[in-house]
C-alpha cells in the first residue's frame, strides 16, 4: 500500500490526503459527540449521605428528643436494615449504611448519649461472625430494645420526556427515566407500636438513553 | 525522479487482488474473533458440576472492568454461583451486574468504533433484552435466597422493563401479503431480515410500539416478593401474569392464596446459542440447544404425595424466537449492503480503467468494501449458560429435612431427590434454586447427606474433620470444635489450632478467607471449604456421595491425621 502511494503523482496524493480529511471531518462529530451526563437513576453513596445528613437534623431538632434529656426515663434504641419498597435494588450494605450513617455520626451519639438513649444492634451480624468463627454466640441482649430504628424507601419512576426541555432531541436521548425516592425514617415504641417521630427526606434521580443498549 | 508510467499500469492489478485478499483475511479475523465459554465449562455445567465450572471460568474470566467481556463473565459466573448454591459469594457480582444492567446507553460511544472494527469488538457486552431480563431476575432469585424480599421486588420490577413491539410494523409493510413459516425460528428469522431491509436508514425507530412485557417470571418473582413485604402490586402483578400467560392461572391463583412457606425455582438446561446468519453473517439468531417442552414439573415428598405440579414458568427459547426480545440492530446490515456496492463499484472502476488515479480511486473503494464487509458479522457473544427453561414451585413444607423430589412428567432422567430442606421460621419465605443436570447422576438421587456441613448440621457418628479422616465439612468455629472434643478428638486444640490445620494444607475457608472468588470445593479436588445451600444442586452433588478420602499435604495434617483413624479403628470403649 504504501509502494502505491510512494508511485502515485502529486496531484493524485493531495487529492487522496483531502479525501481522508474529509472523512476525519464527518467522522468527527460522531467521535465527540457529548455524553449524557446520567445513565443511570440508581441511588448513589451521596445520595445515601444527604438521606442520613436529612435525618440527623430533622432528629436533632424534632419535639421527641426536645422532651427528653439526661434524667428520662433509659431508652434502649435498635436499628433495623432499611426496608426497600423502591422500584431498585439496595444492596445488604446500603441497606446498613443508611441506618448506620444516622445513628453513628459523632453528633448523633452525643446527642443520644445526653438524652439517656442507647443503641443496641440486632444479632444478626454477630450470629454470622459467630458461624465463621470469629467469635462465640452473642448471649442474648438482658435488656431488650425498648425502640425501633426504621427506614423504609419507595420510589416513583417515570417516563421523562426530553423533547420537553430539549426540542432538538432525537433517538434514544429523547427518552428518558425519572425516579423520584423518598426516605421516611421512624422511631417507634415497641411497647405500644406508637410512632415517636418520622423524618423524611426526597431527591429525584433523571437519566437519559436506551436501557437495552 | 519518477518511474515511467507504464510499470505502474502492470504492477496495480496484481496489487489491488493481493491488498484486498489480504484486508479480507484480516477484516473476517477481526469479525470472527467471538469469544466463547470453553467447551469444558459447558459440559462441566451440563453435568451439574458447577463449582468445577465456576472455578474454571473465575480463572479464564477477564479481571479488567474495562474488558468488553467483564460482564458477559460475571453473568455466567452468576449463573453458575446460584446453580453451586453459593448466594453469599454472588453477592458482590450481583450488586455489580444490577448496576451495569440498569444503565443505559452503556455503548453510546462505540458507534464509530463498531463500525469500523465489528460489534463484537468494540461494543461491550450487555446481551439481548431477554438476557437482561433473565439476569435481572436471576438477581431476584438470589435476594430471594438471601431472605430479602424488598430487593426481589425491586429486581424483578427492572426486569419488567418496556420491550419493542414490531409486529404492526410487520403487518402495515407487507400489505397483508406476508409469508408464514411452518417453522417459527424461520419465521422469526425472515420477519428479521424483512424488518432489518425495511427500515429507515438511521435506525428502527417508528418500526415499533413500546409494549408490556410479557417475561412470565419476573411477574411471578414480584408477586410473591410484593405479597410477602405487603406491597399493593401482589395483585397486580399476577393479573398481569394471568394476562400474558393464561396457562399460569393456577400458579397466579396459588401465590394468591398464599399457602405456601417455599418457593422453588427449578432451571433446565441450556439457553437457546446465539449465531450470525444471512448476508456476510450481518443478521443474529438463535437456535435451540436445548428443545423446548410443556411438560410440567411434579414435586412431592419422596415416597408422599404430591406437592404441586406446575407448568413451564418461562422458556428462553420462545423469548429469543420474539422479535420484541432482540436488539435488532440495523447497523451491520447497512455495512453488509455499503460494502457490497462499494465492492463492486471498485472493483469495475479498477478493472475497466486504465488511468492510474483512476484505478487508484477503484483500489481504495474495494478496500473500503472489503472492509465494511469484513465487520459486518454480527455481534454473536452470548449468556451461555443460562437455562433453556424455568419452573417455580410454591410448596408448603412440614417436616424438617424430609427429602423432596422433583421430576419433569415424562423424563425420569431429570429426577433429583432434594436432602435437608427444612420449613422455614412461621411467617418467614424461604427460596430455593434447584438446576437439574443435563444426564442423570448417581448423587442427584441419593437423597443422602454423607458429610457434616454448615447447612444441616452433623451427620450421625463421631465429629471429626474430613481433613483428619472424618466426615465433618463445617466450618470451623467453637461448637464444632467442641463437637470434635466431646468425640474424642482435638482434646488440647484451640480454635486457632484448628484453623491453623487448614491453613498449612492451603485451604482458604469461605466466610473467612479474603482471596476473592470461591474456588473448587476440597472435596473435588479443589481448595475451598464451603457449604452450598440445602436443596441446591451443589449440595445434592457434594454432600449427596461419597468422595474419595483426603490426601494431606502438610506432614503436621498427615501425623495428625494418622492418629485420628488409629483412634477411629480402635472399638468404643464401654
Amino acid at each position: 500500500m504504501l509502494a502505491c502511494l510512494r508511485t502515485i503523482s502529486p496531484r493524485a496524493r493531495q487529492r487522496s490526503l483531502r479525501s481522508i480529511l474529509g472523512l476525519a471531518v464527518l467522522l468527527l462529530p460522531v467521535a465527540c459527540a457529548p455524553r449524557p451526563e446520567l445513565r443511570t437513576t440508581l441511588l448513589r453513596a451521596s445520595d445515601i449521605e444527604t438521606f442520613s445528613a436529612d435525618a440527623v437534623q430533622q432528629l436533632a431538632s424534632s419535639p421527641f428528643i426536645a422532651s427528653r434529656g439526661p434524667d428520662a426515663p433509659r431508652l434502649i434504641l435498635q436499628p433495623q436494615p432499611m426496608r426497600n419498597l423502591s422500584d431498585n435494588r439496595l444492596s445488604q450494605g446500603d441497606q446498613w449504611a443508611a441506618m448506620s450513617k444516622v445513628l453513628f455520626s459523632n453528633q448523633m451519639l452525643a446527642l443520644l448519649a445526653s438524652n439517656n438513649i442507647d443503641l443496641q444492634m440486632p444479632a444478626i451480624e454477630t450470629t454470622r461472625l459467630a458461624r465463621a468463627g470469629l467469635t462465640r454466640a452473642e448471649p442474648p441482649a438482658t435488656v431488650p430494645p425498648t425502640h425501633a430504628f426504621t427506614a423504609t424507601l419507595r420510589s416513583i419512576a417515570r417516563a421523562e420526556d426530553a423533547k420537553a426541555r430539549d426540542p432538538g432531541a432525537t433517538g434514544a436521548r429523547a427518552g428518558g427515566r425519572k425516579d423520584t425516592f423518598l426516605v421516611e425514617y421512624a422511631i417507634i415504641d415497641l411497647a405500644s407500636r406508637r410512632v415517636e417521630w418520622t423524618g423524611q427526606s426526597t431527591l429525584a434521580r433523571i437519566a437519559h438513553g436506551s436501557l437495552i443498549d | 525522479m519518477p518511474r515511467p508510467a507504464r510499470t505502474h499500469r502492470s504492477r496495480l492489478p496484481r496489487r489491488v487482488t493481493a491488498l484486498a485478499a489480504a484486508l479480507i483475511a484480516i477484516g473476517s479475523a477481526i469479525g470472527c474473533s467471538t469469544p466463547r465459554a470453553d467447551p469444558r465449562v459447558l459440559s462441566m455445567t451440563q453435568r451439574g458440576e458447577f463449582g468445577r465450572a465456576r472455578s474454571a471460568l473465575t480463572n479464564a474470566a477477564s479481571r479488567d472492568p474495562a474488558d468488553r467481556n467483564f460482564m458477559l463473565h460475571r453473568a455466567n459466573l452468576l449463573s453458575l454461583s446460584l446453580a453451586e448454591g453459593l448466594p453469599q459469594a454472588a453477592e458482590p457480582i450481583a450488586d455489580r451486574l444490577y448496576d451495569f444492567l440498569r444503565t443505559q446507553d452503556i455503548n453510546a460511544d462505540t458507534g464509530v468504533a463498531s463500525f469500523l472494527l465489528g460489534e463484537g469488538n468494540a461494543r461491550i457486552w450487555k446481551g439481548e433484552p431477554f438476557e437482561q431480563a433473565y439476569t435481572l431476575t436471576s438477581i431476584a432469585i438470589l435476594d430471594g435466597m438471601l431472605g430479602d424480599w424488598g430487593n426481589v421486588r425491586a429486581s424483578a420490577s427492572s426486569a419488567l422493563f418496556q420491550v419493542r413491539d414490531f409486529s404492526r410494523a410487520l403487518s402495515a409493510r407487507a400489505d397483508g401479503k406476508r409469508v408464514r413459516h411452518a417453522n417459527p425460528a424461520d419465521d422469526t428469522l425472515s420477519a428479521r431480515e424483512d424488518l432489518l431491509a425495511r427500515a429507515p436508514s438511521d435506525d428502527l425507530a417508528g418500526t415499533f410500539t413500546l409494549a408490556r412485557s410479557d417475561f412470565e417470571l419476573a411477574y411471578i418473582l414480584k408477586a410473591v416478593a410484593a405479597r410477602q413485604i405487603g406491597a399493593p402490586d401482589a395483585d397486580e402483578a399476577l393479573a398481569q401474569l394471568v394476562q400474558v400467560a393464561p396457562r399460569l392461572q393456577p400458579l397466579a391463583d396459588t401465590i394468591r392464596a398464599g399457602q405456601y412457606n417455599t418457593i422453588l425455582v427449578v432451571e433446565h438446561g441450556l439457553a437457546p446459542e446465539k449465531y450470525a446468519t444471512g448476508p456476510d453473517n450481518a443478521i443474529a439468531a438463535f437456535r435451540p440447544r436445548t428443545p423446548s417442552s410443556d411438560a410440567p414439573i411434579r414435586v412431592r415428598l419422596q415416597s408422599g404425595p404430591d406437592l404441586a405440579l406446575v407448568p413451564v414458568a418461562t422458556d428462553l427459547n420462545r423469548l429469543a424466537r420474539d422479535l420484541r426480545w432482540n436488539s435488532l440492530e440495523d447497523l451491520r446490515k447497512a455495512k453488509s449492503a455499503i460494502g457490497t456496492g462499494l465492492l463492486i463499484g471498485g472493483a469495475v472502476v479498477a478493472a475497466s480503467s486504465d488511468n492510474r488515479n483512476a484505478q487508484l480511486v477503484g483500489l481504495g473503494l474495494l478496500l473500503a468494501g472489503a472492509l465494511s464487509k469484513a465487520t459486518a458479522a454480527a455481534d454473536t457473544r452470548f449468556a451461555e449458560l443460562l437455562p433453556q427453561r424455568v419452573y417455580v414451585a410454591p410448596v408448603t413444607l412440614t417436616s424438617p429435612g424430609a427429602p423432596i423430589e422433583i421430576q419433569i412428567d415424562g423424563r425420569p432422567e431429570t429426577r433429583m431427590v432434594l436432602a435437608g430442606l427444612a420449613p422455614p421460621p412461621t411467617g418467614d419465605l424461604a427460596l430455593h434454586l434447584v438446576r437439574i443436570p443435563a444426564a442423570p447422576a448417581p448423587w442427584a438421587t441419593s437423597g443422602a447427606i454423607a458429610y457434616s456441613n454448615d447447612e444441616t448440621g452433623p451427620t450421625a457418628g463421631p465429629q471429626l474433620p474430613w481433613i483428619l479422616g472424618g466426615r465433618c465439612l463445617r466450618t470451623p468455629s467453637y461448637p464444632v470444635l467442641a463437637s470434635y472434643q466431646a468425640s474424642g478428638f482435638l482434646k488440647n486444640f484451640t480454635l486457632n489450632d484448628l484453623l491453623d490445620l487448614y491453613r498449612e494444607e492451603g485451604i482458604e475457608i469461605a466466610g473467612l478467607s479474603t482471596k476473592g472468588e470461591i474456588g473448587r470445593h476440597i472435596l473435588e479436588g479443589g481448595s475451598w471449604l464451603y457449604s452450598p445451600r440445602a436443596g441446591s444442586t451443589g449440595f445434592a452433588r457434594l454432600f449427596g456421595s461419597d468422595h474419595p478420602a483426603y490426601q494431606p499435604r502438610s506432614a503436621r495434617v498427615r501425623d495428625l491425621a494418622a492418629q485420628c483413624r488409629a483412634a477411629l479403628a480402635q472399638p468404643p470403649r464401654n
